[in-house]
């Protein structure tokens, strides 16, 4: 039989507590006192017993459980006889695992409280480290640079989690540096007034699929926030950080998109909304038919050698490979249309008419008993109408203004049916053009100013405008008054002074004597004062009808303009060149009084200079030059990029954007000529922009780095996967030879969204055959975008420090 | 067999269907939360931290004996399956991913050390109480080191008659090279954790080397010492895994309080910067 440790019989067994704190230091030697140590672990130890009195002697009572009567007994004193030597009581095993547990959580707070003081401690708090796109904010240790609440003594930031969600506050930090328009915490973006209508459309447009499995568990498992389109959204929603630098932040699953949309789709594959004449959204900003130059120009034997043999002869992939870009011109178009753009075997002017005396019919305006004073009376043979400069410069002056409208489409030449509001209206819009013309010759290009001023006090269209009136050169304008009034300088201060002194009593009606017209049926095919745009335009000599509009108001045997006026009308040359200008200023001795009268008659045309038969050709293109026969002045173009053309064409859309009256609103359309020299309109296109302003489309669509639209598209990415060694871009791009593409390019056609493409739109099935789940992914984000919209990129250097340094640093 | 695994379905069939009915449900609450754009740590969090004090309540329901909420063994259980919940939390919480950052990495090497405490305590109080019984008699802990006691001051008596009452010196060499230092305290814990008998039948084999040199008396004494070898071998077997089945909550508890503490504080931080 093995024998027995222990021996639980109550004589001679210990009850252990092992609940108390400490343990008697003599428990290991298995003489543990039976009075133990006190609970703060001192030693009580003094005799083993305590004798009792048994009538007069005193007995031992010590347990049996401690040996039983000690054979010594108690003193007669009554003490024991049998002293405990005093222990260092040892703390038990629960004492000992408390006192760990004290340690851990002593050690604990000593973590958090140096955590909380310790300067590093932005670093040691952090919950991981930032995205490689927000490395700058984690080398610097700043979290204030991303979260609100982190500014201040920790102490706040504790007090600051009791404030409930602060993702909202934050994030005005992040758009510190990130641009995100104005509206950034709205839902992509856009204002309630855009995004509303957009859902509302959707709605209707779409049949209402049903949602998939995996977000209508979501969204009965955790239902999300309630909110509408109002509903401001935090930046963190999305955009979840400290998760390692090779987090992509920007991540976001398709379930994910569509927790918010309104109508969710399974895949893009099988119910992703159908393309809406993707990716043509409006029309080319320059007019290129592709169809008629594949099928016919490049074929032409004349044009062979010139014409590119595959689409990167005029297209190329822009740096980021994204969008497909146009070349230049000079790369392009240049080497067949260059030509044409500068006038070569343009027939009539290969000038653009800037200034031009109208005809007008003085002798009616005479019967009605309004003086114009010297009118030169051969003007009827010029057809032009008063130009838009002109207008331009007589508005100032809103009566003139009012005028002018009020001889909206009238032919000045005859007068006989005018009413009496018309007629006076003539008369004021002909000393208009009379004063202009004064003021040009007496205070020079301060006239320019003074009557441009609206526009060159808008910043828009300040340089423009400037641009304009710089090149305007007044010594042009100066001849021109000598030669077309010459007693203007007597006239003009003579009306200015009396207005009235050229008024009379009206004459009784007679037949009036008409001025000799050129042709014969001249009386029907007028010439308006003001230009139209209705078949009045037709008339003008190279804008609508092209060159030979001019030449037919003239004997048919005319080759040259010039030469088959009358023998006076010719003479003029071009006046940049300072010898020719020298020559045709000759008779000008003095701008400001003006030339010698004349021998001949006010109503004579000028005289012929006998060495210059036409000006045009001895004029350099891009320069100035007066043809007196017509009476108007000239600006013929450098060729492609005149910037005088730019300027000019801004200028009027300017007019024609900023102002509500009918006669400038108008000029755009005068002016969108396609055959006008330089031929700008028959490739740039005019768009009327949604708030209603005009715009000319200088330059082919580039890719803006401030533009974020919402559906993206990456070019070079598909190149090596579409076989397009094989096909080309005629992959995807294939041409539509049925599609009226011009039409959208017509004149008068200002809405860039009315049109319909060269080429076939690309459809959602067209990129779903490689666009699925397995193959080449159908994530929402591989083509589109959340934020949308144009933005600025925030510079968030202030200015001061930037440019001084020092001061910056000690402060 | 069949009666083991019923047995099983009966203890463990309600925790387990339980545990995994929660933890599937925090999946997928979870899952949904992130597919609705919900700041989902945010409530993970929450949940957790309110599981680690749930699971901690089960010491101060241990200190409170009297109130009458549930028996000991229920309170086990529960504590166990929520453990393993917990450790389905933690890892929603932490997105399946490993931690970053010197806090979080602090707090899941805590959270580590507690569950994987807990986890060898609820395999150690499995196991040990039944390899208790396998060897020697089931002493009271607190009682062990007096009866060590005892059994020193036993074998050092045996030892000093065995010297006394012959010529040779052979045990009491035997006892000063290789048996005092044996009966000084306790010795071998880590073996007898590793159910490990050598050390054991090392002495006892030593002993046995030197028996051919002994008298018949001395063999008598020897095997007396033998006993007393055996004995104290299978108290030291009784200390260490009675020791051990403390000794874990050295680890499991302390390291509690401390988890509770640095979450309380992620928990304010992370409120306060989201």
């Amino acid at each position: 039989m093995k024998r027995k440790l222990q021996d639980f019989k109550f004589e001679g067994s210990h009850y252990d507590r092992p609940n108390q704190k400490w343990v008697c230091g003599h428990a290991a030697e298995g003489k543990a006192c039976l009075a133990g140590p006190d609970a703060r672990g001192k030693c009580q130890a003094t005799f083993e017993c305590r004798p009792r009195k048994d009538g007069d002697r005193w007995v031992c009572t010590r347990p049996d459980m401690a040996g039983g009567p000690c054979p010594a007994g108690p003193s007669p004193e009554g003490a024991c006889a049998v002293p405990i030597p005093p222990c260092v009581p040892s703390p038990s095993l629960r004492k000992r695992r408390g006192t760990t547990v004290l340690l851990v959580v002593a050690l604990s707070l000593a973590f958090i409280l140096v955590a909380l003081g310790w300067r590093g401690n932005r670093d040691f708090l952090s919950p991981g480290d930032l995205s490689i796109r927000h490395f700058r904010a984690a080398s610097s240790n700043q979290c204030q640079a991303c979260h609100e609440s982190a500014n201040g003594a920790p102490i706040d930031w504790m007090l600051s989690s009791m404030k409930g969600d602060q993702a909202l506050q934050n994030n005005r930090l992040c758009l510190n540096c990130h641009e995100l328009g104005n509206q950034p915490a709205k839902v992509h973006g856009l204002p309630l007034g855009e995004i509303l209508p957009l859902t509302q459309k959707a709605e209707q447009r779409l049949p209402k699929p049903s949602k998939p499995i995996g977000l209508e568990m979501a969204q009965l498992l955790a239902p999300p926030p309630p909110g509408g389109h109002d509903q401001d959204i935090a930046c963190s929603t999305c955009h979840r950080e400290h998760r390692g630098i090779h987090n992509d932040i920007m991540a976001m699953s398709n379930l994910q998109c569509q927790t918010c949309h309104a109508q969710p789709f399974h895949s893009f594959e099988t119910d992703h909304p159908k393309f809406n004449q993707y990716p043509y959204r409006r029309r080319t900003q320059i007019q290129f038919d592709h169809e008629s130059h594949f099928s016919s120009h490049f074929k032409d034997p004349d044009f062979l050698s010139k014409a590119p043999t595959s689409c990167y002869g005029c297209h190329s992939p822009d740096s980021a490979g994204a969008r497909i870009q146009t070349k230049g011109f000079e790369e392009t178009c240049a080497a067949c249309h260059q030509d044409g753009i500068r006038g070569v075997n343009r027939v009539g002017e290969k000038g653009l008419p800037m200034v031009a005396l109208p005809g007008l019919d003085v002798a009616t305006l005479a019967q009605h008993g309004y003086s114009v004073g010297d009118w030169p009376s051969n003007t009827s043979y010029s057809d032009l109408p008063i130009t838009p400069l002109m207008i331009w410069m007589l508005s100032a002056d809103p009566e003139i203004a009012a005028a002018l409208e009020t001889l909206h489409g009238m032919d000045l030449v005859d007068l006989s049916s005018a009413t009496e509001d018309q007629i006076r209206a003539s008369f004021r819009v002909a000393w208009a053009i009379k004063i202009l013309f004064y003021d040009l010759a007496t205070k020079g290009d301060e006239t320019w100013n003074k009557r441009a001023q609206p526009l060159l006090s808008h910043p828009a269209y300040r340089d423009q405008t400037m641009k304009v009136i710089q090149r305007l050169p007044p010594l042009t304008i100066m001849v021109t008054r000598t030669r077309w009034f010459p007693n203007l300088s007597t006239e003009v201060p003579k009306y200015l002074s009396d207005p009235k002194a050229f008024t009379t009593s009206p004459v009784p009606k007679t037949p009036p004597a008409k001025p000799p017209r050129p042709t014969a049926p001249s009386s029907t095919n007028s010439v308006s004062l003001l230009p139209t745009t209705s078949a009045t335009s037709s008339l003008l000599p190279s804008s609508a009808t092209g060159a030979g509009s001019a030449s037919s108001l003239l004997p048919p045997s005319a080759t040259a303009n010039t030469s088959l006026l009358p023998p006076p009308a010719a003479a003029s040359g071009s006046l940049l060149p300072p010898a020719s200008a020298s020559t045709n200023l000759s008779p000008a001795p003095s701008l400001l009084t003006g030339p010698p009268p004349p021998t001949s008659t006010p109503t004579s045309p000028p005289t012929p200079s006998p060495t210059l038969k036409t000006p045009e050709p001895l004029t350099r293109i891009g320069s100035w030059y007066r043809v007196d026969s017509n009476y108007a002045v000239y600006y013929q173009p450098t060729g492609h990029s005149d910037q005088m053309m730019y300027a000019w064409y801004d200028v009027m859309a300017a007019l024609s954007s900023e102002f509500k009256s009918p006669v400038l609103a108008n000029l755009i359309q005068v002016v969108d000529c396609p055959a006008d020299p330089g031929l700008c309109f028959s490739c740039h296109s005019v768009d009327r922009q949604p708030d209603q302003k005009i715009a000319i489309q200088w330059r082919v669509s580039r890719p803006n780095h401030l533009d974020h639209p919402f559906t993206i598209f990456s070019h070079t990415s598909h190149f090596g996967v579409l076989h397009l060694d094989r096909n080309g871009c005629i992959e995807c791009h294939v041409l539509d030879a049925e599609a009226p593409y011009r039409q959208a390019f017509a004149e008068g056609r200002q809405d860039p969204h009315k049109f319909v493409s060269n080429f076939k739109p690309i459809t959602r099935e067209d990129c779903a055959a490689c666009h699925t789940e397995k193959l080449a992914g159908d994530s929402c984000m591989q083509c589109h975008r959340y934020h949308i919209g144009k933005f600025v990129p925030s510079m968030a250097s202030p200015i001061q420090p930037a440019l001084n340094p020092q001061k910056s640093e000690k402060r | 067999m069949v009666q083991q695994v019923k047995n099983f379905a009966r203890r463990h069939g309600c925790g387990l269907f339980v545990f995994l009915a929660l933890s599937l449900l925090s999946l997928a609450l979870h899952r949904s939360r992130v597919i609705n754009l919900i700041h989902c740590q945010v409530y993970s969090g929450l949940t957790l931290f309110a599981v680690l004090l749930f699971l901690a309540s089960f010491n101060a329901r241990k200190k409170l004996p009297f109130l009458p909420l549930l028996q000991a063994s229920t309170w086990m259980q529960i504590h166990i399956y929520v453990g393993w919940f917990s450790v389905v939390l933690l890892f929603i919480h932490m997105e399946y991913r490993m931690p970053s950052g010197p806090l979080n990495t602090t707090l899941a090497i805590l959270f580590a050390v507690v569950s994987v405490s807990g986890i060898i305590g609820l395999w150690i109080s499995r196991t040990f109480p039944q390899r208790l019984t396998w060897r020697g008699e089931n002493v009271i802990f607190e009682r062990i080191p007096a009866i060590r006691f005892q059994l020193k001051q036993e074998i050092a008596a045996l030892a000093r008659k065995a010297v006394m009452e012959s010529s040779s010196s052979a045990i009491g060499d035997f006892y000063v090279t290789q048996l005092k230092d044996f009966f000084d305290g306790p010795r071998h814990v880590v073996s007898h954790i590793l159910s490990s008998n050598k050390p054991r039948h090392r002495l006892l084999s030593s002993a046995e080397a030197i028996q051919r040199y002994l008298s018949p008396e001395e063999c008598n004494q020897l095997q007396d010492i033998m006993e007393l070898v055996r004995l104290k071998d299978d108290l030291d077997h009784q200390y260490a895994l009675q020791g051990t089945l403390k000794c874990w909550l050295f680890v499991h508890i302390p390291f509690t309080y401390g988890l509770l503490l640095l979450a309380a504080f992620h928990g304010l931080i992370a409120l306060a910067m989201t």
